[in-house]
């Protein structure tokens, strides 16, 4: 089948804050149109009809069902622009951009916009479910004696509502829990972890201050930078942190690990023809993306390990090796996360007893891993992260001039999404 | 509500028209969400073009309470706003206010509130909110040009409790909008809608150049609770037997 490349046209996203921050009282659909506009005004694409916007988010109100179309609909877009939802945990933003890329390739559609957006502060918190169920029932009575015996199941327990928690459905473990774990098994070190915090920090912080997000990012609320940035953040002023998950001699912090966030991200796609007939730039191309899953639940295996799957098998359709990368995103939702997955690829065990290959994967030199910085600093809001990481990636690319880089995002139910780009 | 309100208020008894207040604002991101969301509109660092109405509500307050006349039987008949560019989060606002009259009305007499927004020197906003005040009228007054309302393509469920939330978001707690007792009081059968939210919701509904002047007319009030219709072709805009209105789009 003949597939046309993918051009990677640009991003925008608004400056992440931590939770109940400057976004307390901004909803998903709020945030989302604000990045759309934000990406409309440096396109120049005001009015203009876009064959397909796609977006999520993994916390969702469910007056949110359609949340990207609704969002196209406040934005600056024409208001026939086509619109869709998807959802794969914190894996979403990636899978947006692939999902976008794949129809460009296919020749379905020219352009489109990839999108996601989290809020842990407007979060979807539903009724209690003894009370649902109890509600659902009365609106089945059909009998005014039916209804009143339902009503006397009302309990004042019942308005204690549920709230989202973010904890593995199978194993009640919280993600950090299940992180703890991870670093156990891979001997990850307290001061490997607050290294990698560290270090994504400065980086971040110096990419700020060489411009690098001035055409990725546009202030929102008052918020100009990612709230959770701490420039001076040091090896130093991490170790005195307590730890917070894997009990009292655990190793992850609140330092080494990610803030719950709020925020939106989106990426311009388009086919090289499209690009170029409005003169736009093309930053990277959106080579191939690849997906795999860990069993968690039954053999113990690491919930966030997945991406250590997925990259080898898309390395070997594209028949190239870690020595064939420049640039790798390694999407840090704990250092320890990261830390057991750079641990994996370079095990000769892990490469014959899971990958079934004769040898690992080998080293990613830390000049050329999260080289602007990553999660730790710039914050997490799950469906976000995806968008953030590939403009990033597309314009670091750019400013090379040439060469491939590899996106790798760990999710929720042991999901692993990863891709490449290339210049 | 929102930071000092540094106006200059003349003496009691200097009358209505002449006097000219000032509050200097910055807006709050959380009253701003608050109101956005309200109305229905999206919450961006653009300001929704109803809401320096909001800002200048104080200044309206305190200007009505040196008229010469009672405030009771004041009605907000019609409003025109010009948006020179969307105002923007962040930027500190100059709200002035003051009063423009008397002309004569079939019913009465009316006034206009006239609110400025400016950011230092440049004129960004203009509100001119037209008030009637009953009384002896002037049948001689032509009525408004006939309006042929556009047909529906929305329908509005608005709550009973609109009336109390918007009292809280704008300052104005009229209690003809609070509570079907106190409107009852004033001749109402049950609490109304404030006009500006219904204005503001309908400015919701549209897309809007960034420089515009909307201009409505207020009909029968909404009574709260209600089911409305609201329509929209080209330049003009209804909710139907409540509001008529009618947009311009102006040179950036």
């Amino acid at each position: 089948m003949n597939t046309r490349r993918v051009a990677i046209v640009g991003g925008n996203r608004i400056p992440f804050a931590r939770s109940n921050g400057p976004y307390a009282h901004a909803s998903d659909q709020d945030m989302l149109t604000a990045t759309l506009d934000g990406l409309v005004e440096r396109f120049g694409l005001e009015g203009v009809r876009l064959d397909e916007v796609v977006a999520g988010a993994v916390l969702k109100h469910s007056r949110d069902r359609d949340l990207t179309r609704e969002a196209v609909l406040g934005s600056k877009l024409a208001p026939d622009t086509p619109a869709y939802d998807i959802q794969r945990a914190c894996g979403t933003g990636l899978e947006t951009v692939i999902a976008v890329a794949n129809k460009i390739a296919l020749g379905q559609i020219d352009v489109g916009i990839a999108g996601g957006v989290d809020t842990a502060s407007d979060a979807p918190i539903a009724v209690n479910e003894d009370l649902r169920q109890v509600l659902l029932d009365l609106n089945r009575a059909k009998s005014l004696p039916s209804r009143a015996r339902t009503l006397t199941r009302l309990r004042p327990g019942q308005v204690v509502p549920e709230v989202p928690q973010n904890s593995e459905p199978r194993t009640g473990l919280s993600m950090g829990e299940h992180t703890a774990l991870m670093a156990k098994e891979w001997g990850v070190t307290r001061a490997e972890q607050d290294e990698l915090a560290a270090q994504s920090h400065q980086r971040m912080a110096a990419a700020y201050e060489r411009g690098f997000f001035g055409d990725l990012i546009t202030p929102y609320l008052g918020l100009e930078r990612d709230q959770n940035l701490r420039p001076d953040s040091s090896v130093e002023k991490l170790a005195k942190l307590k730890p917070v998950f894997g009990g009292a001699d655990g190793t992850m912090t609140a330092g080494n690990s990610t803030p719950l966030s709020d925020g939106a991200s989106s990426v311009l796609l388009a086919s090289e023809e499209w690009a170029k007939e409005r003169g736009l730039p093309i930053l990277a191309y959106f080579a191939d993306a690849q997906t795999a899953a860990v069993d968690h639940v039954h053999k113990g295996e690491g919930l966030l390990m997945a991406p250590a799957y997925a990259l080898p098998k898309l390395l070997d359709r594209a028949g190239i090796g870690f020595g064939d990368v420049d640039l790798f995103e390694i999407h840090e939702a704990f250092a320890a996360q990261v830390a057991a997955t750079l641990r994996a690829w370079r095990d000769p065990v892990f490469a014959r007893e899971r990958l079934s290959q004769d040898a690992p994967l080998g080293e990613i030199p830390s000049e050329k891993l999260n080289v602007n910085g990553g999660s730790l600093a710039a914050g997490h809001p799950f469906a976000a992260t995806g968008g953030r990481i590939v403009a990033s990636l597309a314009k670091a690319l750019d400013e090379r001039g040439s060469g491939r880089g590899v996106i790798s995002i760990c999710a929720a139910g042991g999901q692993g999404v990863v891709a490449i780009l290339e210049k | 509500m929102l930071t000092t309100l540094k106006a200059a208020l003349p003496g009691r008894g200097s009358g209505l028209p002449g006097d000219l207040l000032t509050r200097e604002v910055t807006v709050d991101a959380d009253h701003l969400a608050d109101y956005a969301h309200l109305c229905g509109f999206t919450l961006r660092d653009e300001l929704p073009p109803t809401y320096p109405h909001v800002l200048g509500h104080p200044l309206h307050m305190a200007l009505l309470g040196k008229a010469p006349f009672s405030a009771v039987g004041v009605v907000h008949i019609a409003n025109r706003i010009v948006q020179h560019r969307p105002l923007l989060l962040g930027e500190d606002l100059t709200i002035t206010a003051s009063v423009r009259g008397f002309e004569p009305h079939r019913r009465g007499k009316t006034f206009d509130f006239v609110t400025e927004a400016r950011v230092r020197d440049e004129l960004v906003w203009q509100g001119f909110a037209t008030n009637l005040k009953r009384g002896a009228g002037d049948e001689s007054v032509p009525k408004p040009p006939a309006f042929e309302p556009p047909p529906v393509t929305a329908q509005w469920r608005v709550a009973d409790d609109l009336g109390r939330r918007y009292a809280s978001v704008s300052g104005d707690r009229n209690p003809i909008h609070l509570h079907p007792i106190t409107a009852k009081a004033l001749g109402f059968p049950r609490a109304i809608a404030h006009g500006m939210w219904t204005k503001a919701r309908c400015l919701a509904s549209l897309r809007l150049p960034d420089a515009f002047a909307v201009e409505v007319r207020f009909k029968q009030p909404i009574l709260l609770p209600s089911k409305v219709t609201f329509g929209e072709d080209g330049d003009r805009f209804a909710v139907h037997g409540h509001l008529e209105g009618e947009l311009v789009k102006l040179a950036d």
